[in-house]
């Protein structure tokens, strides 16, 4: 099917997999792989573990290696280096082999117990199932940034959802494996993942305070957000719309470019000659500056929508989406 | 570290006038001395007609050597990747036409390899070459601490030879590369060859090198994510020449001041369209990336320990990263 599948090999089927960036959670990961045998045990399915240690230069990956492989299946991955929360999420659902998907953090701070819940939400015919932590046990400095964000982030992407920055989350997991993740995506998977057209669900979940070990965001995400933000937009309209907003400014640029260039050419024969020469370069150079751009746009375009491995999967899964029409609305909020 | 089955060593001729011969003969008793099988890899970049000839009298003469030649030259970043997937050792020799270090220390870079992925030979010369101060900015670019980037005397694991992707003049850096694709490296001192007088350096080459150098820091920290430059650039630029633009304006209506081909105005014009057109530069870089981005992976794994491996001893790199 997809690539990801060659690198886990087909071998074993789960119902489940369950996965868990890991980037120094030496003190955690015994209490963590504990809490989600006890959550996923009853359950009765086949599932899985997918532990995946980001690079860790402490214990974690020794800590990791001392758990039970079997009864759930534990999988453990580890990076050479450190790769960053998106990279360890994409490794752990390409490396996943359950048909459903869950990602939650190392930390602690998401409770396995919601697992259930998410379960649940899939089984109605949801494709995405979104956490939110409607009582965070987190600083209110930490807490009001993530509400403008998550504001913020939902009019900018069109995928309102009210806590993006919770990792625990249930997906359908042919969806989530076509889905590409990359860069600093983990905090905008729901409006990457709004490329398959998903039906979406919220769910209340649990958070607990950390016990263990260091937070490790801090405000430096503020630019690094915004400009994601700026980069997610013009992605998803162009996946959508190719070269909408390059089109129109290469419509407006060219059309003022031309006029300025006949007023100028109008005024040539003048005495004394009414028109500056410089401005009219600068709006000639603005106009073929953007019709470059939106060439170059629909020559991406041109890749990405002939490429079976990009485009298609997407389509496809929306075939699928309004097949399942009976099933609730897309993007419905609880 | 395991086993050596095999050893391999890639060397890469570019130019006829060397004696490889010559190398070859010193080489060749230093590595036999690990007491492992050994092939010789020579990859000759174009036709190289003294040095072909050379090589096919080694080779008859039953050394155990292998010659790829290329039928015009590529570069020396080409032949070392040919060289590299041609390889089949454990480990990897790169090594140099010119003999750069003492060959007897050879297998004392092999010993070092134990603990790392890479070992790069440091040359210490008997009268050292000028300060290496372009060795020492790349290190601040990189936050790396290599004193000796281009040496090309160098050992390496398998993976690392199999997994690096290298074009252009990136064979220099080939280290750095490494680095950044989360092989452990490191350096070893060692004295140089007698007669080794340190890369030859010029004006035209150190230029050349810096550009090299600037690409691939780009290529490294921005290819992925263009915006993220282009990005906070446009926006600054555009947002200074929107507010000066509009103080003139400000200025023109309330305090008179003339605006008719005023500098000012036309500078802070410029602005915003060049504000406009790095934004559309990065926004159409990220658009690119994403067309790409399944085929990008942006983690390397280094092992996967599977449900039914033995509980202590997980096999190292089960499964190789894309």
């Amino acid at each position: 099917m997809t690539e990801a599948n060659a690198v886990a090999g087909a071998a074993k089927r789960y119902d489940l997999s369950i996965i868990v960036p890991l980037y120094y959670e030496e003190d955690n990961v015994h209490l963590l792989h504990r809490a989600i045998v006890d959550a996923v045990r009853p359950l009765g399915l086949r599932s899985e573990i997918v532990f995946v240690d980001d690079g860790s230069k402490d214990r974690t990956f020794e800590r990791c290696l001392e758990l039970p492989r079997t009864d759930p299946d534990l999988r453990i991955v580890r990076f050479r280096r450190n790769a960053g929360q998106t990279a360890a999420m994409a490794a752990g659902i390409d490396h996943a082999r359950g048909e459903v998907l869950i990602t939650m953090d190392g930390d602690l701070q998401n409770d396995p117990q919601d697992i259930p819940l998410f379960l649940a939400k899939i089984a109605e015919g949801y494709d995405l199932v979104v956490g939110w932590r409607h009582d965070r046990q987190d600083h209110w400095s930490r807490v009001l940034p993530s509400r403008v964000a998550n504001w913020l982030i939902g009019k900018v992407t069109g995928v309102p959802i009210k806590d993006n920055g919770c990792s625990l989350k249930a997906y359908r997991a042919d969806m989530i494996k076509n889905i590409p993740l990359y860069n600093e995506m983990h905090r905008f998977i729901p409006a990457m993942a709004s490329l398959a057209a998903p039906r979406i669900a919220q769910i209340k979940v649990r958070h607990h305070p950390r016990r263990f070990g260091q937070s490790k965001y801090g405000f430096s995400r503020i630019y690094k957000v915004f400009v994601d933000l700026v980069t997610i937009r013009s992605i998803l309209s162009f996946s959508r719309r190719p070269a909408t907003w390059l089109g129109i400014l290469a419509a407006v640029g060219g059309l003022t470019a031309l006029l300025c260039l006949a007023f100028t050419l109008s005024q040539l024969a003048a005495d004394p000659p009414r028109v500056s020469i410089v401005f009219t370069s600068i709006a000639v150079l603005l106009g073929s500056m953007a019709i470059f751009s939106a060439f170059l746009a629909l020559l991406s375009h041109l890749i990405y929508g002939t490429s079976a491995k990009r485009f298609h999967p997407f389509l496809l899964m929306s075939v699928r989406a309004s097949e399942a029409a009976a099933g609730p609305a897309r993007s419905s909020g609880p | 570290m395991t086993r050596i089955e095999l050893i391999s060593a890639v060397i890469v001729v570019t130019r006829d006038g060397d004696d490889i011969a010559a190398a070859h003969r010193a080489y060749r008793p230093a590595l036999a001395r690990l007491g492992r099988p050994l092939e010789m890899i020579y990859v000759v970049d174009g036709p190289l007609p003294r040095t072909m000839q050379a090589l096919r009298a080694l080779k008859a003469a039953g050394e155990p050597i292998e010659i790829l030649s290329f039928a015009t030259p590529f570069g020396e970043s080409a032949a070392l990747t040919v060289g590299f997937r041609h390889a089949a050792g454990d480990v990897v020799f790169t090594l140099t036409p010119e003999v750069q270090i003492a060959p007897d220390l050879l297998p004392r870079l092999l010993e070092s390899l134990d603990e790392t992925d890479l070992v790069v030979a440091r040359r210490v010369f008997e009268d050292p070459p000028k300060r290496r101060k372009f060795d020492g900015a790349v290190n601040a670019l990189f936050g790396t601490s290599l004193q000796d980037i281009r040496c090309g005397v160098r050992v390496m694991r398998s993976e690392v030879a199999k997994e690096l992707t290298i074009y252009g003049n990136q064979y220099r850096f080939l280290p750095l590369l490494a680095q950044a694709q989360g092989f452990a490296v490191r350096e070893l001192d060692l004295p140089a060859a007698r007669g080794g007088k340190g890369t030859p350096r010029t004006l035209g080459l150190d230029a050349s090198l810096l550009l090299d150098v600037v690409t691939i820091y780009f290529l490294l920290r921005f290819v992925k994510k263009p915006f993220r430059f282009f990005g906070g650039f446009g926006f600054a630029v555009l947002a200074i020449g929107a507010l000066l633009t509009a103080w003139l304006v400000v200025a023109r209506l309330f305090f008179g001041v003339p605006l008719v081909d005023r500098p000012a105005l036309v500078l802070t014009t410029l602005m915003i369209v060049l504000g406009i057109q790095i934004i559309s530069v990065g926004l159409i870089g990220e658009i690119v990336a994403f067309t790409y981005a399944k085929d990008i992976k942006d983690y390397r794994v280094d092992r996967v320990v599977e449900p039914e491996d033995e509980p202590a001893s997980a096999a190292r790199d089960a499964a190789p990263a894309a």
